[in-house]
């Protein structure tokens, strides 16, 4: 692995582009909440594709932020889990579905959109948020989700993020993080910090 | 009930329990109800899918019948229902689930529900399951400094790292559908 650069906040995509190998999963905790999906695309290259699986922000929302990161060439795909139906408009994005709420099928719209990645172009997915699905489900089931995903993304080529937004105990974000691979905490405006999984799982109590 | 429901195993040593969570299961599952250890291995056989065991009874212990449970063919998920809290020693325990009681009727059900999808699993990946409960279990009783001291919790991880690099070509085998209903019938309480 490369990918032990901590790129600062403002930093252009194409200066981060490279800073995740293919086939890792990283874990962003966001504890303020609205950073994740932004370091998401700013660690994406801005002619490659995206695929944005939500179960909070809505899809018009995803679409505007992911477009003011990503060229115009770029592809962009959603997947809606977030139970309000809303349209955006096709020229913005290549690739709208709906998926239900609940964990299951978050869980089979996240592989089938990984799955997928060799014919669409992607490079690139953003799952969020863990949080959400912590609440709707248990921490066990979503590491168990994670862990099938995880391997997905490993298995094609892909780098994916996991937000992880708002308030988070120790305790959850470690049993999560052993699914994955990398960890990057958002905090304040300096430089994140991006840990391996076995650099965290011994220091959050 | 048919002939080609499941059979549960549920061994209790306090009979109003036993007989009242032998009575929710008893809709969907042909139900086995033990109030002893003894009675217990009775009526163990390989047509059982799953067995419920409670670890401290008069006598012989839940423990116990589960050693012998996995001594003999078949190989059922066992789930432990009990009151004891989770520690070192349950890492070398071959349980696929452990609930502390009290537990609710959908907890129970939940609980048989999972362990009859775990028995259609891959061995390696129930072999993670197996160890991932385990770890999650003593994380969540033991304080980290118990952690830290505790071989068997670092047993448990480095067995992990061993079957999840065999667990891997399993999971990348799986398809969404797959993934929809491993989740789906393997929620916990």
């Amino acid at each position: 692995m490369t990918d032990t650069t901590n790129p600062t906040a403002g930093d252009a995509v194409a200066e981060t582009a490279r800073s995740f190998d293919p086939g890792t999963n990283v874990l962003v905790v966001d504890e303020s909440g609205g950073e994740a999906l932004p370091f998401s695309l700013r660690h994406t290259a801005a002619d490659e594709g995206v695929a944005v699986v939500t179960t909070d922000h809505s899809a018009p929302s995803v679409a505007d932020a992911a477009r003011r990161s990503l060229a115009d060439s770029a592809r962009l795909d959603i997947v809606d889990c977030t139970g309000k139906s809303t349209g955006v408009d096709t020229p913005v994005v290549d690739s709208l579905v709906s998926a239900g709420q609940d964990l299951p099928s978050v869980g089979e719209a996240t592989v089938d959109t990984v799955q997928s990645g060799d014919s669409t172009a992607l490079s690139t997915v953003h799952l969020g948020s863990m949080s959400t699905l912590v609440a709707r489900s248990t921490v066990q089931q979503v590491y168990k989700l994670l862990y099938m995903v995880a391997d997905q993304v490993r298995a094609n080529g892909l780098v994916a993020f996991y937000a992880w937004d708002g308030p988070s105990d120790a305790k959850t974000l470690r049993i999560l993080g052993q699914a994955l691979d990398r960890r990057v905490s958002l905090e304040g405006r300096g430089e994140p910090t991006v840990r391996s999984s076995t650099e965290w799982s011994g220091d959050d109590g | 009930m048919s002939d080609d429901d499941p059979v549960v195993l549920l061994v209790e040593d306090e009979r109003d329990l036993a007989d009242s969570f032998g009575s929710l299961l008893d809709d969907e599952y042909d139900v086995r109800v033990a109030y002893d250890a003894q009675t217990a291995l009775d009526l163990y056989d390989e047509a059982v899918d799953v067995a419920l065991l409670d670890r401290r009874m008069p006598g012989m212990s839940g423990d116990e019948v589960l050693r012998h449970i996995r001594d003999e063919p078949g190989d059922c998920g066992v789930g432990m229902l009990t009151a004891v809290d989770p520690a070192p020693d349950i890492a070398d325990m071959g349980f696929d689930e452990y609930i502390v009681k009290p537990a609710s009727g959908d907890d129970l059900m939940s609980l048989v529900e999972t362990l009859l999808q775990r028995t259609t699993c891959d061995e390696a990946l129930r072999r993670h399951y197996r160890l991932t409960n385990k770890i999650a279990l003593l994380e969540e009783y033991l304080e980290p400094a118990e952690l830290a001291d505790s071989e068997e919790y670092q047993r448990l991880n480095e067995e992990l790292a061993d079957v999840d690099r065999t667990a891997s070509e399993a999971v990348e085998d799986l398809d969404s559908a797959d993934v929809g209903a491993i989740l789906r019938s393997d929620s916990q309480p």
